[in-house]
């Protein structure tokens, strides 16, 4: 099972090397701006929401396939965090811990509204439409020949929505994200063996799904 | 043509498409801004507040404010209200008791009166009562509240009239 790109390559070239060395200025920016933040510095934290807003934002539109939730609630991670910045340690990074809030706060949102699952998906943005593997997926491969894309995002996220919550997080954070299996265990607070069979059920139960689009 | 239920290449390549979903255009740009916006909602709420409750607020601020900084300072005040609380419970325990003879009135001689008939005949038949396992043998009825009472049956003879 090959793991995103994210995950450390054994031997850095270069381009590698010149990477880790931006990634290792962007955390001392970071830890920076986290520092001027706490101090009441609201520049700062409105830098440091640009800088993950969209990641946020995504993880908890992607676990409630809701657009209007995933507003509500980004907004409040982000509020909750400002308030909580004292209690950052920096024993994990700013990334990680505000994701930690983020995924907290989506699933206690999703157990107190376990009864009411109304979908309200966003667009999908126009290179879909050329992604070779999606073409593939609506054209010769899929018995569905009439399937468009909309037809199989909203298959998809119907499909998502039957998996319990920490399923289709790790999924979520693994499959679309590409979030290495450590980064997840640390946000989801369990150990690596857990995220590894965790993705394989939520897989298997996905594929199990949507087995009418997967030919 | 069944799916390998091992192999997900496929469901990885349709898992491609939840990255092609977008909020709708230029909704990132106005996001931090509004939370931005919420904060500083949030904190005028809270400073309205803290004016409301009056000058006492400001030195119970700074009270916080000057333990937040200094753990041991926290620490010794922490210390300090227990310790407080404790002398206060000792003291309070010292006032409750006083001295077993102190005030007390002169101990008193009681002396038992016989018991009289209704009595001993209440206690034997209580006796008899708990000591049998079959009490509807028992020969000797107890004096009881209604034995003056003589109740007498009497037929009642109902006269019904057909209309």
């Amino acid at each position: 099972m090959p793991d995103p790109a994210r995950e450390k390559a054994p031997e850095s070239s270069p381009p590698e090397k010149a990477a880790a060395a931006g990634a290792n200025h962007s955390a001392v920016q970071e830890l920076d701006l986290v520092k001027r933040a706490r101090r009441g510095n609201l520049e700062a934290y409105e830098e440091l929401v640009r800088r993950y807003q969209e990641r946020i934002y995504a993880t908890i539109y992607h676990m409630t396939s809701n657009h209007e939730d995933a507003n509500d609630l980004a907004q409040e991670t982000f509020i909750k965090a400002y308030r909580a910045l004292k209690s950052f340690k920096g024993s994990s990074s700013f990334y990680t811990w505000i994701y930690r809030i983020a995924v907290n706060k989506t699933i206690n949102f999703l157990k107190q509204r376990r009864h009411r699952t109304q979908m309200s998906l966003d667009d999908l943005d126009s290179n879909a439409e050329h992604d070779p593997d999606l073409v593939a997926l609506i054209s010769e491969k899929t018995p569905r020949h009439e399937a468009n894309l909309a037809e199989l995002q909203e298959k998809l996220n119907a499909a998502m929505q039957k998996l319990s919550e920490p399923h289709r997080l790790v999924v979520v954070l693994h499959d679309v994200h590409g979030l290495p299996h450590d980064e997840i265990a640390k946000i989801m607070d369990c150990n690596i063996g857990t995220v590894r069979s965790r993705l394989f059920y939520a897989r298997q139960q996905l594929q199990a799904h949507l087995s009418d689009y997967l030919k | 043509m069944a799916v390998n239920p091992e192999n997900f290449d496929q469901l990885l390549k349709l898992l491609a498409l939840k990255r092609h979903e977008q909020p709708p255009p230029g909704y990132f740009d106005q996001f931090a801004r509004g939370v931005i916006v919420r904060l500083k909602a949030g904190e005028a709420k809270r400073e309205s507040w803290l004016a409301d409750i009056g000058e006492e607020a400001s030195w119970l601020q700074k009270i916080w404010s000057l333990l937040e900084a200094k753990p041991v300072l926290a620490g010794a005040f922490g210390a300090a209200v227990s310790g407080l609380l404790l002398a206060g419970i000792i003291y309070a325990q010292r006032l409750e008791l006083p001295s077993p003879t102190a005030g007390a009135p002169p101990p008193e001689e009681f002396v038992l009166a016989p018991p009289t008939r209704a009595v001993e005949a209440d206690q034997s038949a209580s006796a008899l009562l708990a000591s049998s396992t079959n009490p509807v043998i028992n020969p000797v009825v107890p004096a009881g509240l209604f034995d003056g009472v003589r109740l007498k049956a009497e037929p009642v003879s109902l006269k019904l009239e057909n209309k």
